[in-house]
């Protein structure tokens, strides 16, 4: 999934303005899986890794 | 501790994008202590007093790894407002989608074109079974066609028939006509015996009388001179 500089922007926006993503337009079940997924150290970093790579080539 | 070291602490390879944030974690919280002694002291700090006041423990394993906790906390709340953000973009990308007129025609047309697959196979099998029912139908009419087929008249036969009707016919005319006849001629008879016995009634004669006078009549017409 790529995400926009604009999708990245009103996030960052949301965060700042303390807006949780219980208050998104989105059915319950799927801001629940949402919150519920937890990111690793690891993975986060495996992820930037990733895109490191991937902007290189 | 200088902060070269404490980026060292937090950072451990160019890949540690958590240790990138805890960094900034750490140093927003030193510019924040800055800004604070800077208000209280009315001046900022120098050096050593960083050092031995902001300082004191940031090196620390507990420390290194409250900012680290911090930063992937903090990063799995960016991405899960990201998600989100990114979600509700699609959400309302499909709904101005549903509302385009061409999409909505598309959309009727794959429903009713699914609908005639559903409902093809299901028609097929209630006239499947209207054709039995017709077949039982015809297999137990067909004998009774075949009856009803032989007693239909051949053409000498229907001659027959014809002859034979007609000559009931005139036996139940006649026997009618007949019977009515009969009646009529047993009432006339009933009539004449009751006008003789009226007149013998009415000149007292005796059947003895009456005889002798019916004789006496048959000759005078048989001999009128």
């Amino acid at each position: 999934m790529a995400i926009s500089l604009d999708t990245i922007r009103r996030a960052n926006d949301n965060l700042m303005r303390g807006r949780s993503v219980r208050d998104a337009d989105l059915p319950d079940s799927v801001k629940r899986q949402i919150l519920e997924r937890r990111y690793s150290a690891e993975e986060i970093n495996a992820a930037y890794a990733r895109s490191l790579t991937r902007d290189k080539k | 501790m200088s902060q070269h070291s404490t980026f060292r602490k937090l950072v451990t390879h160019d890949d540690d994008f958590i240790g990138m944030v805890a960094y900034t974690i750490y140093k927003n919280e030193k510019l924040n202590w800055i800004d604070r002694f800077t208000s209280q002291a009315g001046r900022e700090p120098t050096y050593s007093e960083i050092q031995t006041s902001f300082n004191v423990n940031t090196d620390s394993d507990q420390k290194v790894q409250q900012y680290l906790g911090l930063a992937e906390t903090k990063l799995n709340s960016f991405i899960d407002q990201t998600v989100a953000v990114e979600l509700e973009q699609y959400k309302k990308e499909i709904l101005n989608t549903f509302a385009d007129p061409k999409i909505q025609t598309l959309i009727d047309t794959k429903l009713k074109q699914s609908l005639v697959r559903a409902l093809t196979p299901i028609i097929s099998t209630e006239v499947n079974k209207v054709n039995t029912v017709a077949q039982n139908i015809e297999t137990k009419v067909n004998p009774i066609n075949g009856l009803l087929h032989g007693l239909k008249p051949t053409f000498w036969g229907g001659v027959w028939q014809n002859l034979a009707a007609t000559a009931v016919t005139a036996i139940i005319v006649t026997f009618v006509s007949t019977g009515f006849w009969f009646y009529k001629f047993m009432q006339t008879e009933k009539n004449k015996d009751n006008l003789i016995n009226e007149v013998k009634k009415e000149y007292g004669l005796t059947d003895e009388e009456w005889n002798k006078a019916v004789e006496i009549a048959k000759s005078k017409k048989n001999n009128p001179a």
